[in-house]
């Protein structure tokens, strides 16, 4: 059995998830793990899929392309092999959410996720959103146990300072505490 | 993953509308500091205090820090030193008064409550010995918290208590008669006082509770007026229903902050956690208010015909959110209206749409009493025993707490400014009825408990 990671991206219409999953079924590939999202009309999804023996990546790619463009779907597929060594510094980590906001200027993202980088702090789930010109990023982090908090939050304070804008540095459970009901 | 609403409407409670904690307050039993000799008690309350409250304001910032959340007060609570140092007399009382106040210094907390009695049917000679001293304790410290429990719905109404506080009360005015009476803000006289409020000036370590706990106290009241004035904006047709809906959602949420933030601070304290208070204690900053959600919901100002009805409304839309939200809930749990200590309520008062009698009649419904009210300097101690004879009939009878903390400003009257500072905030002193109680306050005894007090 081979695990390839599949991923589409291009125009949203009804009907793109059912092109990309019939196209898997008629290869007998079984759909492991599939995330979608949309953002002003694009579409993009990741799935991984378990395939079997003898289906190629190549294979994969070009029936998905095939489904989608018999449908006059305007979407780009691509396919690969799954690498299961995935990046682990087999450290500890704690799920932290810095919020940044202010004025949209050019390079904010890579300013940010430069410090991230830097410090080995990984981005899990990253949302940026403007309107007119002001923009809000929220990026979940994990914040590895190694890093001095006070540090780490003056030092994105800081930069945040100097170009103007605000950032809040705050630990995950806050957010799950104030707007979910525990599960239990 | 979290949804961008629940990021962006988090932030936006915290960074415009005083979303925090409002305290955390360490409870310290001081029972097993009991001894004899007044220096051997004071020592062991020393050590005791030092060794438990040493990291309690270090760990409060590093927990709020971790969550982006300020714990805005850090105190400390303990047994009624009434009990705790019941063979003392009043000059000892005095003494361990400084005490804890220097105490309360060293572990850099702004209140430390407790030096109270509990004499809701008969005073011992510790009782009056720390009742005699409240004028001169309360004059030479400057974080020291007084509550003297007078009534219960269990034990009916000590009036003698009831009529020596009416004059303490003007003689701790008179001791800090330089500060505007400062020291009156400073005590409270209660029926049904609870054993865990974590707020000042009420609280206390009772004798049920553990040797030491964590109690926390709830964000105040900035949160649930943005979002009445945010439900106003989104619905064309907002009803009270949908009012106490607001309000309910959003005293859970910040119950939930608070329980969650009192839970880690007791964990890493490694101490148990007491009840989380779901009081909304506003301060003298504007946005913090509770007098501006009268104005939210319609009333002119805190006050007008209808007041009574939104503070009901609003003080059982708390309980039923905050109660969802924590495993412990204890403490006041309701909501405050501390004239001084509130902007909008301050302003009401001040220009007479708020009067101590409408002030009497929401204390039927509200959390506390008549709180933080500046009366004249020259009102008769059986006047200030009488009001607070009626508030204590309001507790005993409806089993809840209620409370009077007046402020007799000495040298000033009607329509002069009292100024306190800081969270105790400033005042207009406001007219109080002239009829006299002094004949029914000399009478003395016990109003005797209520019918409804034998459920046996």
């Amino acid at each position: 059995m081979n695990r390839i990671v599949i991923s589409v991206i291009g125009r949203d219409c009804p009907g793109v998830v059912y092109a990309i999953t019939s196209a898997l079924a008629k290869e007998k590939c079984n759909v492991e793990q599939l995330s979608q999202t949309i953002l002003k009309g694009q579409f993009a999804s990741i799935v991984i899929i378990s395939a079997p023996e003898g289906v190629t990546d190549e294979q994969i790619q070009r029936v998905v392309s095939l489904s989608l463009e018999s449908r006059s779907m305007d979407l780009t597929v691509s396919a690969r092999y799954f690498e299961t060594a995935t990046f682990d510094s087999g450290e500890e980590t704690e799920p932290f959410v810095v919020t940044v906001n202010g004025s949209d200027q050019a390079e904010i993202i890579a300013m940010f996720s430069g410090i991230f980088a830097e410090q080995q702090v990984n981005i899990e789930n990253l949302k940026a959103l403007r309107s007119n010109d002001d923009c809000v990023l929220v990026f979940e982090v994990a914040l590895p146990m190694s890093i001095n908090r006070n540090a780490f939050r003056q030092m994105l304070q800081a930069k945040a300072r100097n170009v103007g804008l605000s950032i809040s540095i705050q630990h995950e459970n806050i957010f799950e505490a104030i707007h979910r009901v525990p599960i239990v | 993953m979290l949804t961008e609403r629940e990021v962006l409407s988090t932030l936006n409670m915290l960074r415009n509308e005083h979303l925090d904690v409002r305290t955390v307050t360490l409870g310290i039993s001081l029972f097993d500091c009991v001894s004899h000799d007044f220096d051997v008690f004071s020592y062991k309350v020393r050590a005791k205090i030092a060794k438990y409250a040493a990291h309690l304001v270090e760990t409060c910032n590093e927990v709020g820090a971790r969550y982006g959340i300020p714990v805005v007060n850090k105190r400390i609570s303990i047994s009624p030193m009434a009990v705790v140092g019941a063979g003392f007399n009043r000059d000892q009382m005095v003494r361990a008064c400084q005490m804890l106040d220097e105490a309360a210094k060293d572990a850099g907390v702004d209140f430390l409550g407790g030096f109270g009695a509990l004499v809701e049917k008969g005073m011992t000679p510790g009782d009056i010995a720390l009742i005699e001293a409240l004028p001169e304790a309360l004059a030479t410290t400057d974080r020291i918290c007084s509550s003297i429990n007078v009534a219960s719905s269990k034990a009916g109404i000590n009036m003698d208590a009831v009529a020596l506080m009416g004059r303490q009360i003007l003689k701790v005015a008179d001791a800090t008669s330089d500060r505007d009476g400062i020291g009156c803000a400073k005590l409270v006289v209660f029926a049904n006082i609870p054993q865990d409020v974590p707020f000042m000036a009420g609280a206390y370590l009772g004798i049920g509770e553990p040797d030491v706990v964590i109690n926390v106290g709830v964000s105040g009241p900035g949160v649930v007026k943005k979002a009445i004035d945010r439900a106003k904006e989104t619905h064309s047709q907002l009803t009270l229903s949908d009012v106490a809906e607001v309000i309910k959602s959003t005293a859970y949420k910040v119950t939930r902050v608070g329980e969650l933030i009192g839970k880690e601070v007791a964990d890493r304290m490694n101490l148990p956690f007491g009840v989380a208070d779901l009081s909304l204690a506003p301060t003298p900053a504007v946005g913090d208010s509770v007098g501006e959600i009268f104005q939210s919901v319609g009333l002119s100002s805190i006050g007008a015909p209808g007041s009574t009805a939104v503070l009901a409304m609003l003080n059982d839309a708390v309980k039923k959110g905050g109660v969802f939200a924590s495993s412990h809930v204890g403490g006041l749990s309701g909501a405050f209206i501390p004239v001084s200590e509130d902007s909008s309520i301050e302003a009401a008062a001040n220009c007479g749409a708020l009067t101590m009698e409408k002030l009497e009649a929401m204390t039927s419904v509200c959390s506390v009493g008549l709180d933080m009210i500046a009366i004249p300097g020259d009102t008769p101690a059986s006047t200030i025993s009488g009001l607070i004879a009626d508030e204590m009939a309001i507790g005993m009878i409806n089993t809840k707490t209620t409370a009077v903390r007046v402020i007799p400003v000495p040298g000033k009257g009607v329509g002069d400014t009292a100024v306190f500072g800081g969270l105790l905030g400033k005042a207009k002193i406001i007219p109080i009825h002239t009829g006299d109680a002094s004949a029914f306050i000399s009478l003395g005894g016990r109003i005797p408990a209520p019918i409804h007090s034998l459920k046996n």
